[in-house]
């Protein structure tokens, strides 16, 4: 927690923010890409809010109180920048937020930047028709295998409701790959 | 008790060491869940120059240094400009007095007879930023007859 304070501290001074910012975007650039990813699916779209994401969190330091962890604040802020982009593209194509990812996983197999076979197609296509919660606790759980009280302060549900979503998210897949 | 150095009591399933590099490889991508997903070449590397050349880290000490040194330059100018402006127009006002009170006092024939040197420098301070002779003639030309006291003589 120190150590965490002193590197917070030197990412709201002027003098050594550039060198802590380089040793934030080192260290969480791309754990929260593949967060953002999964959430958003498209290549192009997690790079434009995995920027964002940067961005606010440069701006918004100073307001940032040190009651979390800056991995769990940035997950947040990452979070709601890919729900927002998801919000604002569907909202710009007259579709549903469901919708839009669902339209984003089928096109998957034609995507270059995917390489995964048909299994894992099937997995996400199951995934992509969750509620947005269930959506985002399943793959942080069981992607991004983050721990239920990290998961609990990002999406600010009780660590009992994230079981329970987590546990029927898999049930609903299950059924779905096996149909 | 040599031979039983080379017996193996335990055994292992038919295929087991054939099959090892793909079970393990499976592991490794099962745990590896984000495997499926790729990202173009150097797109980490590149990332990260896009997202710093998106801050200005310096823009919180720079940028109100920078306002507080237009601040205190404009407000220097502004006083500068003010005071000037203000004795200038102070001047002009105090030359119209005295130039009143100069016609007031003398009639038109007084006043053809004076030279430019007529009025001292001591009323009229030269700094100021319009001369007594150009002010005597746009008095001259812009007044009335009566002004001009033209009727005093008679």
């Amino acid at each position: 927690m120190e150590s965490q304070n002193q590197f917070i501290n030197a990412l709201k001074n002027t003098e050594t923010q550039a060198s802590a910012f380089a040793k934030l975007l080192a260290d969480y650039k791309e754990r929260l890409y593949w967060h953002i990813r999964k959430i958003v699916i498209d290549h192009d779209d997690a790079n434009d809010v995995l920027q964002n994401t940067f961005v606010k969190v440069f701006q918004n330091i100073n307001g940032f109180k040190e009651n979390s962890t800056i991995y769990t604040w940035m997950y947040k802020i990452a979070t709601n920048e890919a729900l927002n982009l998801i919000k604002k593209k569907s909202k710009h194509h007259g579709v549903s937020n469901a919708d839009w990812i669902e339209t984003k996983v089928s096109k998957l197999e034609s995507d270059s930047y995917f390489d995964g076979d048909e299994l894992s197609v099937r997995l996400q296509n199951a995934v992509s028709k969750l509620p947005e919660k269930q959506r985002l606790v399943f793959n942080m759980k069981y992607f991004d295998e983050m721990k239920y009280d990290n998961i609990s302060e990002i999406l600010g549900t009780s660590v009992g409701g994230l079981k329970a979503s987590y546990h029927i998210a898999v049930k609903k897949i299950k059924k779905q790959i096996n149909e | 008790m040599s031979d039983l150095k080379n017996i193996r009591p335990f055994k292992v399933p038919h295929n087991y060491f054939n099959d090892f590099d793909k079970k393990l490889k499976g592991k490794i991508d099962l745990e590896n869940h984000q495997s499926d997903f790729k990202v173009p070449e150097n797109y980490f590397s590149k990332v990260e120059a896009e997202i710093v050349s998106k801050i200005n880290f310096y823009k919180t000490k720079t940028v109100p240094l920078f306002r507080y040194i237009l601040l205190v330059a404009a407000a220097i100018l502004s006083f500068i400009f003010i005071t000037f402006d203000t004795s200038a127009e102070d001047n002009t006002e105090m030359t119209v007095l005295i130039l009143e009170d100069y016609l007031m006092e003398n009639s038109t024939y007084e006043i053809a007879d004076h030279n430019a040197d007529y009025l001292s420098f001591e009323m009229i301070n030269m700094d100021q930023s319009i001369n007594y002779e150009d002010a005597l003639e746009l008095r001259l030309l812009s007044e009335t007859p009566m002004n001009l006291n033209l009727f005093d003589d008679e």
